[in-house]
């Protein structure tokens, strides 16, 4: 089951939900049996009916998530873990070469220990409880989305923007259209809160670095070179100062290795900028253990002042982040939607191939158009077999009706199980005394087939060229009375029988206005 | 699943005549609409194959052939050709055999050869037209081959010839049974597959396995359509749309009208999209539903009164409600004063509540100028904070579900039309604890929308559920 659920325990990442948030977005639009089959065929292959919610996403990710091209969320994580990760290296190296120039180039003087502390670790200070005051959510304190991670979080689409420009300079992609504008807006509204505490998250992984860097510049530099302190104001004395390095010092003095310096260390490092003895070489020779014993007070303030509380806070953000990572909401009724695709099971019925679209309205051939029957001479009447039964003088008046001309000798019944009446029909009609034309009613409601085809071509062998065919394509009424065919009907009797190629042949409607 | 090879499944070869309901059963059966909007009567000249594929197995398939073409000549040559009646289904094979290579008889050719490999007949007639001899000799042959037979009576037209249909049929198929293809439902369709159970005894288990997949296919459809609808309405109801404002201009009506119409415009695509949606968890990818078949109800434009009323919230009810919630409050106030106020706090909430209900009908949202957070200012609108809206748009969008899960694919022509039977809304009919469980989602929709939508999904699943139950008795 393991092997089935490699990430199970690990939640998706913010680049992972934005890239979810754009592809679900960009199938809004999408034809749903579509999806309905990519998403089973993706779910089928990774196995998703046995692998947890997460994995199925990020599995389902792998498989059609977003091209390289448009996968913001992954670009926004690699790029902005790249960047924090350059920042850190470079907040290291700022503390690093801070402390070490400054205890370089200290000059003929002592480095005074006010401005160094103040500089290194009280401006630290300020930050934590600027830092502190920005977190908290009491509406008395600060107002509600105020915060830090809330003003961070409105950074969101203009920091994943100046990512996507960097990632189109870097990487000059084919093509980058951009998420769209509301897209972002909702991603900044949905994983906004979540990026603000990412965002804190690094800022004090910056700062940890910075403290690192400084804390080990003091002691590269306190070890390869003997950098002097002192401290000099008008204001203070020696008292004063005494007491805030004893109160500096609480926190570790309790140790015994190294608490604040003694009176007689403050009193003796005092200095004036415009004593002579500092300006003549040589002059702090005997005193020089004096002048050091100030460095593991500042060693430890850096490092309980400075790095300690870093280190605390960036294990708060971590916290937070791992939490809002936790509660970040991707499980939308879209998400689930996706899921229930992958898992749904597989059921086709369709077709396997769709025949070639059909050419429904080709116009009628003008040979078969109707056109008025010239001849007044009568015509020999064939029944198909299935057109309703009619008393002779409905027959005799629909014929004329219908062609102008009236019925020579008895109807004749043809299409039926019995081919030799067809023979038959067939041969009287072309035996028939004044060779009179043919007409044959068909039931139009019932499509022209094969049989009727041949019966024609049988028909124009038996009356030779010349004589005509009249088709007479007969409707069916609720009460199973003839009527006028519709026009599908007509259309698609006339098509059919246009293939015959029959010169003499004639399609019509029959025609019953007026019958009883 | 070539015709060459026996197939191991059941096959049925369905044979009818055009514009007969042949293709529509087809359609149905296959839910595959472009069956129908293909079937150019007469000039379908292929056997289309439709397997049933479950999880990629094929359980069984359909065979939807032209029909015969030459039945009267092929049965000839079969009486020409047969000395004895056991001898009939070698003689038929013996036909297709002949006339393969020949071309002649090509339509009888491909129709028959399905069969004579172990398909079974399914044959579709329509019983308001009258018999004709030429369906006989149709029958005849299907006899023939002496494979297992079903007829099935559709009756198209407004006569009805079905007693004389049903004697003929019955001298020559197993099994007789009326299907509507343009009235069927699901319930119909899992019928006549169980009845095709019958065929042969050898293919129960696989036409039981057929029906539980189809059931299990509407659950999912049921599932997806239900979280289709809850994004809908989560997506509608956190909605805005805002304009950037220049420097220090007053914002003017035309500017707030225009905004609005964007504003109304996006959620209409909004109901179009899963309207669409919809359509396509059922399979309808071909034929579409118009929206002048959608009925009144539906084609109604969203925020149009006349929708609104119909559906059950008109003016005066909103007004009404008002009045009432505005009759308690200043009740309540009577109440604390031990009626010293002479009741004149329930009736002046009954006015100021009735007047602010009516009042209150086109403000469906608020349009107000916000502050962005890189500077500037921005006019913006939405949500719409009318919750009837929510009840509406979800009214009419299980409408809408309720018209497209029943209306099948062979079905030509409108649907029924909502509120044929009465009963105008769905939500009108809903139970209490239906109403609360959606008042509760809506609701949590405004707090978290993704939570609220899934919550949404899970009580309207439960209610098509329901619903489906319900109709299918």
């Amino acid at each position: 089951m393991r092997d089935q659920m490699p990430y199970a325990s690990v939640p998706l990442t913010l680049g992972e939900m934005i890239d979810l948030q754009a592809v679900l977005e960009r199938d809004a639009d999408e034809d749903e049996q579509d999806l309905i089959k990519r998403d089973g065929d993706v779910g089928r292959r990774v196995n998703a009916a046995k692998l947890d919610d997460v994995s199925a996403v990020r599995a389902w990710l792998a498989e059609v998530g977003p091209p390289e091209a448009t996968a913001y969320g992954s670009h926004l994580e690699r790029w902005g873990s790249t960047l924090s990760w350059l920042l850190r290296v470079g907040a290291f190296a700022a503390g690093l070469l801070t402390v070490a120039g400054w205890l370089e180039v200290q000059g003929r003087q002592p480095i005074n220990v006010i401005n160094f502390w103040s500089a290194l670790i009280g401006t630290q200070l300020v930050f934590l409880i600027l830092l502190a005051a920005s977190v908290l959510r009491w509406r008395w304190v600060i107002r509600r989305g105020m915060t830090v991670p809330g003003r961070a979080s409105r950074a969101l689409p203009w920091f994943a923007r100046a990512i996507e420009s960097l990632w189109v300079r870097v990487a000059k992609p084919d093509h980058n259209n951009g998420l769209p504008a509301a897209t972002w807006s909702k991603v900044q509204r949905l994983y906004g809160e979540l990026f603000g505490w990412v965002a804190l998250k690094s800022t004090q992984a910056l700062a940890v670095a910075y403290n690192v860097g400084a804390t080990l510049g003091l002691v590269v530099w306190a070890t390869i070179s003997d950098p002097s302190f002192g401290w000099r104001s008008t204001l203070l004395d020696e008292t004063t100062v005494h007491r805030w390095a004893q109160r500096i010092a609480l926190p570790w003095s309790w140790s015994g290795w190294a608490g604040a310096p003694s009176p007689e260390v403050v009193a003796q490092t005092r200095y004036s900028s415009l004593e002579a003895r500092f300006v003549e070489a040589g002059a702090l020779g005997p005193e020089a253990e004096l002048w050091a014993a100030w460095w593991p007070f500042l060693l430890l303030s850096l490092l309980v002042y400075g790095l300690v509380p870093r280190l605390g806070t960036y294990a708060w953000t971590w916290w937070r982040c791992k939490l809002a990572l936790r509660g970040a909401p991707w499980r939308s009724a879209a998400a689930d939607q996706l899921l229930h695709r992958m898992r749904r099971s597989s059921l086709s019925t369709v077709a396997e191939a769709r025949p070639e679209p059909l050419a429904v309205d080709t116009p009628l051939p003008h040979a078969l158009a109707d056109e008025a029957s010239v001849s007044q001479k009568p015509v020999a009447v064939m029944k198909w077999s299935g057109v309703p039964d009619m008393p002779p003088s409905v027959m005799e008046t629909m014929i004329r009706f219908t062609l102008g001309r009236s019925i020579w000798g008895h109807v004749e019944i043809v299409g039926g199980r019995d081919l030799n009446a067809d023979e038959a029909a067939v041969r009287k009609a072309s035996a028939a005394q004044g060779e009179p034309d043919v007409a044959v009613m068909v039931q139009g409601w019932e499509p022209p087939v094969g049989d009727h085809v041949d019966f024609f071509e049988q028909l124009r062998r038996g009356l030779k060229a010349g004589r005509r065919i009249d088709v007479l394509v007969c409707g069916l009424s609720a009460s199973d009375a003839v009527v006028a065919p519709t026009d599908a009907q007509m259309r698609l009797w006339r098509r059919r029988l246009e293939a015959l190629g029959d010169p003499w042949l004639r399609v019509y409607p029959v025609r019953v206005e007026g019958l009883p | 699943m070539t015709d060459e090879v026996q197939a191991v499944h059941p096959v049925l070869v369905v044979v009818g005549h055009v514009n007969r309901g042949k293709s529509s059963i087809v359609s149905t059966l296959a839910a595959d609409d472009s069956v129908v909007v293909d079937d150019t009567p007469g000039t379908t000249r292929v056997a289309r194959r439709f397997p049933m594929l479950v999880n990629g197995k094929v359980l069984y398939e359909l065979v939807d052939t032209p029909g015969f073409e030459r039945a009267r000549k092929v049965l000839h040559w079969l009486e020409e050709h047969a000395s004895q009646t056991a001898d009939r289904p070698a003689i038929v094979a013996r036909f297709v055999k002949e006339h393969e290579a020949s071309g002649q008889f090509e339509q009888e050719v491909r129709l028959l050869k399905p069969v004579i490999n172990g398909g079974a007949v399914l044959y579709i007639v329509d019983v308001s037209v009258p018999v004709d001899e030429r369906f006989e000799s149709e029958m005849e042959i299907l006899r023939w081959t002496g494979r297992p037979r079903m007829a099935l009576m559709n009756r198209i037209g407004d006569a009805d010839h079905s007693t004389r249909w049903r004697a003929l049929l019955g001298q020559y198929f197993l099994i007789v049974r009326e299907f509507n293809a343009y009235g069927v439902d699901f319930k119909a369709c899992v019928d006549l597959l169980r009845s095709m159970r019958e065929l042969d005894d050898a293919w129960r288990p696989v036409f039981d396995s057929a029906i539980l997949a189809l059931e299990q296919q509407r659950q999912d459809n049921l599932r997806a359509s239900a979280l289709l609808i809850a994004q809908a309405v989560g997506e509608m109801a956190t909605a805005t749309e805002e304009i950037r404002l220049t420097g220090t201009e007053s914002v003017d009506e035309p500017t707030r009208q225009r905004l609005w119409q964007t504003f109304s415009n996006n959620l209409r695509a909004s109901e179009r999209r899963l309207r669409k949606k919809l359509m396509g968890v059922y399979g309808h990818r071909v034929l579409k539903l118009s929206d002048a078949d959608l009925g009144v109800e539906l084609n109604d434009d969203l925020f149009s009164e006349g929708t609104w009323g119909r559906l059950g919230l008109s003016r005066g009810k909103l007004a009404a409600g008002g009045a009432t919630a505005g009759a308690i409050t200043g009740g309540m106030l009577d109440a604390s004063v031990g009626g010293a106020s002479f009741f004149m706090g329930a009736l002046a909430g009954l006015m100021v509540g009735g007047l602010a209900g009516y009042a209150g009908w086109g403000q469906m949202a608020k349009t107000q100028v916000v502050g962005q957070s890189l500077g500037g200012l921005s006019l913006q609108v939405g949500p719409i904070t009318k919750p009837q809206f929510y009840w509406i748009v979800l009214d009419r969008a299980l409408l809408h579900h309720r018209i497209v899960s029943t209306w099948v694919h062979g079905r030509r022509g409108p649907p029924p039309a909502v509120g044929a039977d009465g009963k105008v809304g769905v939500v009108d009919g809903l139970s209490k604890d239906h109403r609360a469980s959606i008042a509760r989602a809506l609701r949590n929709m405004s707090v978290d929308r993704f939570t609220g939508e899934r919550e949404l999904a899970e009580v309207l699943q439960s209610l098509m559920q329901n619903d489906e139950l319900g109709r299918r008795g």
